[in-house]
């Protein structure tokens, strides 16, 4: 025995790394109130984030009368009547789906998928005169970084106490319903994200390209560190974690080992929980990233009551839609990943019986022009987005279907000579959208209130998507 | 060579130099040993796990570090107490040198903390590294790819970054593409591997000239027309509703030169609630049109779809006056370029009004010092560099030389560590990798064919280990924001920790842990695969016996002497665990080592 006081040591240090670890930026999960409000039933959020600015307005088209100022506006990258797939809405009438999006029409048949029309940032309900005006407008519209942390913020500035995302909101209230477990319900497949970031609990950022690997040195983990050195290799790197989480300045310091200590955490929890549910059924194309990060949704989703998650939120992120050139070209892959990768995911979570617990929504950056550059389309600002899954009131449009006219056009933003710019208007906010999404996840009007500030300045706090 | 018990190695061909600097290493390492030897005898602190088997007289050289220790097996033979306290005993000068090497190379190793020492100065390193002659990655692709196969440039980058001594202009030039940022995960590009390696090899010639010149060539390179999507952009059609392109118009603005707000020369957007715009989308509109009627150059036509000549995306775009837009155009500050400006000319009255922009020195020194030095320098760091970018002393503006090396000798990047809590940075993963593998000696596996890999990426593919791989982003906005920051909603800064993800922690710690146990010098590759690269321990394994001196060796190489005291009595405490005979000490190298690359604290540069 060499020393007993380092022994005790350690192992008051082993203690301190299981705790959950650093003030504020590391909280693993709530504090356990199961029953508190909103907490009833199993839920859990999927964001589809079309990082670039997807062209929603050739993902769904208006039809009849309307067609004709679309294709106007659009010219030659309009989508040819004849190969949109109908639909109808009882109050708009006819609209099509782009060919490339079969999936997306049969949920609309089914009425498990609703179109949010032209949904956007906004500050306040903005008209065009508004816009011309002094009303406070989002900042630094269409520029990418910007508008895509409003869009996860729900705010219409980008720095300050606003810079906590609404999914943040929603995985704060999922680690209030869950309780103290060893991982938080908040998991990103799209890297790093706005939308997931809150003040008290944090997300898990997974790759799908490669399988969730449990780590070497810990846990006596590894066949290549002999297993009479194995225990004191890994008690030693988690005390080398408990050091930097304990250590004052720098922050960074602090921040790498917090990372490191969920990294642990997680990566042993989830190995588990996704090899006990492979999820086979869900089949897709290898290359089809959008439907790899689906299926580890999917999995993590079938490992539900496993990892103790009553809530979870989901982010994934697909690139690619910043077609400023070659639209046409382009723009059909992409659609045609998504809907692959749509359906098989839902086609998957219905089989395991759990459809109504699953929400997925849509959001980008921001819409594009109607017009075009010559082969593409540059920034917008309102577009389309689309919510599927069993608790979805579907087969309807919800918002105005925007204006496509190139003369006159009240929704248009314009250009400074008046001229016709296609960047649209949004008329449906994303704190609306947000309210309505989070509000099916059990956030309370309390919370929402706090977590989208602008909220307040639209009368309607509910768009009527969800069933209930 | 050193020992090497187990020579399944024999195949491996090493680089020419290798043997010199493995001498280098040796007379560097016999010299730390010594000191370390010297610090216990004259500190009064017993070194009670091992005994020198060369004498331990505390002379410098007393110890060659090829020499077995003699082997005590972990007991005391004077059954005296073992030490509990580690000591660090390090040159500060060494230090000093290791901290600027952190900063200005892929990493410090003890030949070049040798070399440095060697030169009168910091500077007079400095200036002879801008010197040297440019190390360049495009003819290496042409003769190792297709143009579509993705690794060679990969290959000659990392060739460069680990063996060329052209270090500094390879750190900064990875610096460049990390603000002018194009990125192979475009399908266009990444059938153009031969312009891929042009466009870098064009960052890396200009990393020491002058900024507008290297704006001018940027804007110009057809990967970047390609990446933008500024070639082939057209003036306006307003009978078919067809405007210009804005998108390298508004990348231009907001990432290459003057960024989203006014800035001042602290680097402030004021006020702080709600920053000025430094542009309006109008203006983005009016530098759209100026950037109209670029073309390939060496295809027949406007429209020619037969790009199928490598040499179109190694050559400048040039311009075809039919489709440029030749009314005035307002731009930045007031500026109009005048109508009937060729489509050359429009262009370069337009980057002339970018650069003269007070924002752009700020925002270029700014990402440099983070890329380099810290990711929160002080607002007087920022304006004493945006000074020299302003003005180089000489009356010249935007030359890139005089900041990197301004960056670099600066006060704070020197001394920060001392005085400013929040000094430092995390360290970049495709860096990190670069300098374990500087400081032990990687050699491609025998069968790699010359080839750098890990255990389970591929050079091409690390992104998918530590989320990132060179010039292969997600999109033009990097791996990371600049201003990413640790905690949402904080104010303080650290870019690279957004791509510190679980997954990725995760993944690297496995890529350094099959380094260590499976992939090092005495592996037996039979078992395992053959073309990963290899670490050598040897020279580890002879101070081993001595864990303050493998402490002092991993303080001075991976930590540039700021390894915390309690991660340093840890591994104490752990390597006590083990004793000194050869395969104890081969032990305790393995096991400290994985620990020290994989530890939070070594992601931590100060």
């Amino acid at each position: 025995m060499r020393n007993t006081v380092d022994k005790e040591k350690r192992r008051l240090l082993k203690t301190l790394a299981a705790l959950p670890m650093g003030a504020g930026i590391s909280m693993l999960a709530g504090n356990g109130s199961a029953h508190a409000m909103g907490c009833d039933s199993a839920k859990s959020l999927v964001c589809i984030f079309l990082a670039g600015g997807a062209d929603s307005f050739n993902m769904f088209v208006p039809g009849g009368s309307r067609y004709n100022d679309y294709r106007n506006s659009r010219r030659e990258l309009a989508v040819a009547e004849a190969d949109l797939l109908s639909v109808n809405d009882a109050s708009q009438g006819s609209f099509g789906f782009n060919k490339q999006l079969p999936s997306f029409e049969r949920l609309y048949r089914e009425n498990r998928l609703t179109v949010l029309s032209n949904t956007g940032t906004l500050i306040q309900p903005t008209t065009k005169s508004d816009y011309l005006g002094t009303v406070a407008l989002p900042q630094s519209l269409f520029a990418h970084n910007t508008q895509q942390k409003l869009w996860q913020t729900g705010a219409g500035i980008v720095s300050g106490s606003t810079s906590f995302g609404w999914g943040g909101a929603i995985s704060s209230h999922a680690a209030n319903c869950n309780g103290r477990i060893p991982v938080a319900p908040a998991f990103s497949m799209g890297g790093s994200t706005d939308w997931l970031a809150a003040a008290n609990t944090n997300y898990i950022s997974l790759n799908a390209d490669v399988s969730v690997e449990r780590m070497f040195g810990y846990d006596n983990i590894s066949d290549w560190i002999p297993p009479r050195r194995l225990s004191g290799v890994g008690r030693h790197l988690e005390e080398l974690i408990a050091q930097g989480q304990r250590s004052g300045n720098p922050l960074l310091n602090r921040a790498i080992a917090s990372a490191m200590g969920r990294a642990t955490n997680a990566t042993a929890s989830l190995h588990s929980a996704i090899g006990a549910n492979p999820l086979p059924q869900m089949r897709y194309n290898g290359r089809n990233k959008l439907a790899k990060q689906l299926h580890l949704v999917a999995k993590l989703i079938a490992s539900r009551e496993q990892l103790g998650m009553q809530k979870q939120v989901f982010f994934v992120l697909m690139g690619g839609w910043d077609t400023h050139s070659d639209q046409l070209q382009r723009q059909p892959f992409l659609m045609n990943d998504l809907n692959e990768a749509v359906d098989a995911f839902q086609s998957t979570i219905d089989s395991i019986n759990l459809s109504n617990s699953v929400t997925s929504f849509t959001a980008s950056d921001f819409g594009r022009t109607l017009s075009s550059n010559g082969n593409g389309t540059d920034h917008g600002w309102g577009g389309h987005s689309f919510v599927f899954g069993g608790a979805v009131n579907g087969g309807r449009v919800i918002g105005d279907t925007p204006n496509y006219s190139t003369t006159n056009n009240q929704d248009d933003a314009g250009e400074e000579d008046g001229s016709f710019a296609g960047r649209i208007i949004p008329k449906i906010s994303v704190s609306q959208y947000a309210a309505t999404l989070s509000r099916w996840m059990g956030v309370s009007e309390g919370d929402l209130n706090n977590a989208l500030p602008d909220l307040q300045n639209f009368t309607q706090r509910d768009l009527g998507i969800m069933r209930s | 060579m050193l020992n090497r018990p187990d020579m399944n190695r024999n195949t491996v061909q090493k680089a020419p130099l290798t043997n010199e600097f493995v001498r280098l290493r040796n007379l560097v390492l016999a010299l730390l040993v010594a000191l370390s030897l010297q610090a216990c005898s004259d500190g009064g602190v017993v070194v009670g796990d091992v005994q020198s088997g060369g004498g331990g007289s505390g002379v410098p050289g007393g110890i060659q570090p090829g020499e077995e220790l003699s082997e005590p097996e972990g007991n005391n033979p004077t059954g005296a107490p073992p030490p509990t306290t580690s000591v660090s005993n390090l040159n500060a000068a060494d230090v000093a040198a290791s901290r600027f090497l952190n900063q200005a190379t892929f990493g410090p190793t003890p030949e070049t903390i040798a070399q440095l020492r060697s030169k009168p100065s910091f500077a007079a390193w400095i200036d002879e590294q801008i010197a040297l002659p440019v190390s360049v990655t495009e003819p290496y692709t042409r003769a190792n790819s297709n143009n579509s196969n993705g690794a060679a440039r990969h290959e000659a980058w990392w060739n460069n970054a680990l063996n060329r001594p052209d270090q500094l202009r390879q750190r900064v030039a990875f610096a460049l593409s990390q603000i002018f940022v194009v990125s192979d995960l475009d399908s266009l590009l990444a059938n153009n591997q031969y312009g891929m390696a042009s466009y870098y090899d064009m960052l890396s010639q200009n990393a020491f000239g002058n900024y507008r010149q290297l704006l001018e060539q940027v804007t110009l390179h057809p990967v970047m027309g390609v990446y933008l999507s500024m070639v082939r952009n057209e003036k306006a059609n307003p009978a078919e509703n067809i405007r210009p392109d804005e998108n390298f118009a508004r990348e231009v603005l907001q990432l290459f030169s003057i960024g989203l707000y006014e800035l001042n020369t602290r680097g402030e957007a004021l006020p702080l609630d709600n920053p000025r715009p430094a542009y309006t989308q109008n203006q983005v509109e009016e530098f759209a049109r100026v950037f109209t009627g670029w073309n390939y150059d060496l295809v027949t036509s406007w429209e020619a779809t037969n790009l199928g000549v490598p040499d179109i995306f190694t050559v400048p775009m040039v311009p075809d006056e039919r489709f440029h837009d030749t009314g005035s155009k307002t731009l930045l500050n007031g500026r109009v370029a005048p109508a009937g400006l060729s489509t050359r000319d429009d262009m370069r009255f337009a980057l002339d009004t970018i650069f003269q922009h007070p924002n752009v020195g700020v925002l270029i020194s700014k990402q440099l010092i983070q890329r380099l030095v810290t990711s929160n320098p002080t607002p007087e760091y920022i304006e004493r560099i945006v000074g020299v970018f302003n003005n180089n002393g000489a009356g010249e503006r935007g030359d890139l030389g005089a900041v990197v090396k301004a960056i670099l000798l600066d006060d704070e990047a020197r001394n920060g560590h001392l005085n400013n809590p929040d000094f430092g940075k995390l360290r970049e993963p495709v860096v990190r990798l670069a300098h374990v593998w500087r400081a032990l000696d990687g050699t491609p596996g025998p069968l790699a064919e010359g080839v750098h890999n890990t255990a389970n990426f591929v050079l091409s593919r690390i992104d998918e280990m530590g989320g990132q791989a060179v010039m292969q982003s997600k999109s033009v906005f990097n791996f990371y924001k600049p201003d990413h920051t640790i905690i949402a909603g904080g104010s303080r800064l650290s870019p690279e920790l957004q791509i510190m993800s679980e997954a990725n922690l995760a993944a690297t710690n496995n890529n350094y842990h099959h380094q260590v146990y499976r992939f090092n010098n005495r592996s037996n590759l039979n078992d395992d695969n053959p073309r990963v690269t290899i670490i050598d321990l040897e020279p580890l394994v002879a101070i081993a016996g001595d864990s303050n001196a493998l402490l002092d060796w991993y303080n001075l190489i991976f930590f540039s002497g700021n390894m915390p005291d309690d991660m340093r009595q840890s591994l104490f405490n752990y390597l006590a665990t083990l004793g000194v005979s050869d395969a104890e000490r081969f032990a305790r190298v393995q096991d400290s080592l994985f620990m020290v690359l994989v530890s939070p604290q070594a992601h931590l540069q100060r």
